[in-house]
């Protein structure tokens, strides 16, 4: 059994072991679904490499349409980071 | 006051002065412990009260438990005091650790020989052998593999405490299981009793596992098999959060277990005991931090006394959210004391 708080969106934004006096918590069993997808959420937001970065950033520009000197500047950003598009 | 064991260590024959100041000094102690002497004496006989001599080592002298008359002179051998009068330290306890029952872990409790004062530190309560298998799934009665429960049935998910028991009257002396350390329901003529310890039961009505180490000064370690996830949160308050953890309620025990941390950005969190002061977490103050730039994701041993709703205290530093904060149970050190 764990005892499960949510936000005012319905959302879990912490699960107990115990219940806690004071809160107001769900009880859930240990095999729901929501439960076991909070508990086995990601804990690191995703890394890119900076050519990854370059590819994303140089796909935005083109769709954006921006003027040659934004493009400069950005390539010069680029090659900051050792990187180019 | 300090007792001297009145113990006669080879056989003698007394007269019936030293029998007249026999029953002064065992009815002294029994005045401080608040019970009957064992040895009275009327009309120059000593008469012996049923349960509190227990041994005697000379041949047609005194026998044990069920009490005797003899009159004028009597030849004692090695004559035991019942336990009723306090041999033991005040609030002593050693050995009486908690097992589960190996046939039945789920239900079955087993207790380790040893000794205690009783909670009112009125008398000792000793168990010369291991106690095994006390139910959780029936109500009290006496001795091993029978009903330990003090009143009701066992429930889902909560706490139950281990108590030592003893009929002062007779010296008999068992264990049950209540819902409260400090006033179990005793069976009639039982009037003492210890706490050993707390178990906690699953969804099922089932003893989650544990192993219990004896600690030196009479308390026990208790370490869950799995350890328990009491928090898992990606909000991190700046102030002092109070959460309740997998120890038991009632008594204060040293908590102890693990925390993780992880965030992008600096990050620290402290854990307290309620009773400390709710400092803010700095470098000075810190169980766990994470920096930017650096390692993202840290775990650190904590520990901490909890109060008696087993409860320790989280405060964090560097903002309201986190990537995500666990704490775990490993287990607790219990002194055991009243």
């Amino acid at each position: 059994m764990k005892y499960a708080q949510r936000d005012k969106q319905g959302a879990i934004v912490a699960v107990y072991g115990r219940p806690q006096p004071g809160l107001r918590l769900e009880a859930m069993a240990e095999d729901d679904a929501a439960l076991v997808a909070y508990l086995t959420r990601p804990l690191e937001r995703p890394r890119i490499s900076p050519a990854e970065l370059a590819k994303a950033l140089d796909q935005i520009a083109q769709a954006s349409n921006i003027s040659s000197a934004d493009r400069t500047r950005l390539d010069a950003l680029l090659g900051q980071l050792g990187v180019s598009t | 006051m300090p007792w001297t064991e009145p113990t006669f260590v080879s056989c003698m024959t007394l007269t019936a002065s030293m029998m007249q100041g026999l029953q002064d000094n065992f009815a002294a102690m029994a005045a401080q412990d608040s019970g009957a002497p064992p040895v009275t004496f009327a009309n120059s006989t000593l008469v012996a009260s049923a349960g509190l001599v227990t041994d005697v080592g000379c041949a047609g002298s005194w026998q044990a438990d069920s009490g005797f008359a003899t009159t004028g002179v009597a030849s004692l051998g090695a004559l035991h005091v019942g336990s009723q009068h306090g041999l033991l330290p005040p609030w002593h306890i050693s050995g009486l650790t908690l097992l589960q029952h190996s046939a039945d872990t789920g239900k079955g409790l087993d207790m380790l020989a040893g000794a205690a004062r009783d909670a009112g530190d009125r008398g000792d309560m000793r168990l010369y052998a291991p106690l095994p298998n006390k139910r959780l799934d029936a109500a009290w009665s006496f001795g091993g593999s029978a009903g330990a429960m003090d009143s009701g049935t066992a429930q889902n998910d909560t706490w139950y405490h281990v108590h030592l028991i003893k009929r002062s009257d007779v010296g008999s002396v068992d264990a049950l299981l209540s819902t409260s350390p400090e006033s179990p329901v005793l069976p009639a003529n039982f009037d003492r009793f210890r706490r050993l310890g707390g178990v906690l039961t699953d969804t099922s009505t089932t003893l989650i596992d544990f192993t219990a180490y004896a600690l030196s000064g009479g308390g026990q370690r208790t370490v869950w098999k799995e350890r328990a996830l009491d928090l898992d949160t990606t909000v991190a308050s700046d102030g002092g959060t109070l959460v309740a953890m997998s120890v038991p309620t009632g008594p204060s025990v040293l908590a102890y277990g693990d925390i993780f941390l992880s965030n992008a950005s600096t990050h620290r969190e402290l854990i307290t005991g309620p009773d400390d002061d709710d400092v803010a977490a700095d470098d000075a103050h810190q169980t766990v931090r994470v920096q930017t730039g650096e390692t993202a994701n840290v775990v650190a041993r904590w520990s901490a006394m909890v109060n008696s709703a087993a409860q320790i205290r989280h405060r964090g530093s560097g903002g309201g959210a986190v990537n995500g904060l666990k704490i775990t149970t490993i287990g607790w050190e219990d002194g055991r004391r009243p």
